[in-house]
């Protein structure tokens, strides 16, 4: 039988974990698990988050109580993360019943996506406009709109399959570089640095860069160096997979 | 010249929308703050580059950018993060990876170290501006269970 403090452990680690998941900051996790257990009168309960797992500690009449919950794949999911964010705080308010709250977090959790069709729109996008603002021309612009479409499929196809991080940026930008090659070779486009800059746009670590600091200065010093590691290998997997296309078509003899 | 200004924020605001839908923020007027984010991050960008160096330029930038996200993250009950994500893209020096990569490709050492020196001190400044402007919030942060 679950105890009534059992299941605020639970219903709090719950939360926590799903805040981590879409993409929320650690200090975010841990300051929102807090402060759940003390809207519900547990006091002293001892939190460690970092990116991959959250670990809870409370006492329950003398007897630690532990839980553990391991979190392996992070998105960003803004929406979910801002729902959550609200969540939480409407328990810290209002302390509505667990049950009602697990409710709730599996209703968010179950709210769809974009359609396939309008994120892949979205990517191709997001290449063209910075490939723009990069100062190419519309028809740079152009063929990084078809970059964008196939960094989508590339990052999607390989994620099913689960390919590791390292490779799945290396192949998508060389996918990129291959495709902004061939078209600038083709007499289409001018600038296939420009292009390429567009496209690896939606590719490189942004999200965790922000972060990164934001956590070291919170005090998060593993979480910083674990999220700066991620940042580095990120990047040197989009440079490794641009070097491969642009040397292998150096060595095929296309005139770039 | 005043386009100089004007048509890359526009660029920025349209690149920072594609982005809303890849993050998948689903809120309108949350997407349309977050791009004006973008916008206004990059025209403190233009503007601080008549100062100042490219290092600096980010910096100040992205203070701006932080500042903004924390103002409205109190207006639109929103977490930070969000609006930080969204305004930052524009300065994420995607170029940067890139030349420092191509002069590696070419075999250029010099210009290698010194385009990817400068990829990670903008990148360092990216990050130390946003913590600047979160760390200042930080400290008149009210209690997150006992507001409204």
């Amino acid at each position: 039988m679950i105890t009534n403090q059992e299941h605020i452990l639970k219903t709090a680690c719950k939360l926590g974990r799903n805040i981590l998941e879409n993409g929320g900051e650690i200090y975010r996790v841990e300051e929102s698990i807090n402060y759940f257990l003390e809207a519900y009168g547990i006091f002293d309960a001892q939190i460690l988050a970092i990116p991959s797992s959250i670990m809870v500690t409370i006492i329950i009449n003398d007897k630690p109580v532990t839980m553990i919950e391991r979190v392996k794949n992070v998105t960003q999911n803004l929406d979910k993360l801002s729902k959550f964010n609200d969540l939480s705080r409407k328990c810290c308010k209002n302390t509505p019943p667990l049950n009602e709250v697990e409710k709730k977090i599996d209703n968010i959790r179950k709210e769809t996506e974009y359609k396939f069709s309008t994120l892949l729109l979205a990517y191709g996008f997001a290449g063209m406009f910075f490939c723009l603002f990069w100062k190419g021309d519309l028809r740079d612009g152009i063929v990084a709109f078809i970059c964008g479409l196939s960094t989508k499929y590339c990052v999607d196809y390989m994620t099913k399959r689960k390919a590791n991080i390292f490779f799945l940026n290396a192949i998508s930008s060389a996918v990129i570089g291959y495709i902004a090659i061939g078209f600038v070779n083709f007499g289409f486009a001018e600038h296939y640095d420009k292009i390429i800059i567009g496209a690896i746009m939606s590719l490189v670590p942004g999200v965790p860069l922000t972060n990164v600091m934001r956590d070291i200065i919170a005090g998060d010093i593993i979480t910083g160096t674990a999220k700066l590691s991620q940042v580095l290998l990120i990047a040197t997997a989009i440079a490794v997979g641009i070097a491969i296309a642009l040397s292998t078509s150096m060595i095929l003899g296309v005139n770039i | 010249m005043l386009l100089d200004y004007i048509v890359p924020c526009i660029y920025a605001f349209f690149a920072c929308f594609a982005f809303c839908l890849v993050f998948i923020i689903k809120d309108k007027n949350v997407i349309l703050i977050s791009c004006l984010g973008g916008s206004l991050g990059w025209f403190a960008y233009l503007l601080a580059g008549q100062f100042m160096s490219v290092v600096s330029q980010n910096l100040v930038a992205a203070i701006v950018v932080g500042l903004f996200a924390e103002i409205m993250s109190r207006v639109m009950k929103a977490p930070a993060t969000i609006f930080l994500i969204i305004g930052i893209l524009p300065m994420v020096p995607g170029g940067g990876i890139y030349y420092t990569m191509e002069y590696a490709v070419y075999g250029n050492t010099e210009m290698f170290l010194e385009k990817g020196l400068q990829t990670f001190a903008i990148s360092a400044a990216i990050a130390f501006g946003v913590s600047i402007s979160s760390s200042i919030f930080r400290l008149f942060r009210y209690n997150k269970c006992n507001s409204k």
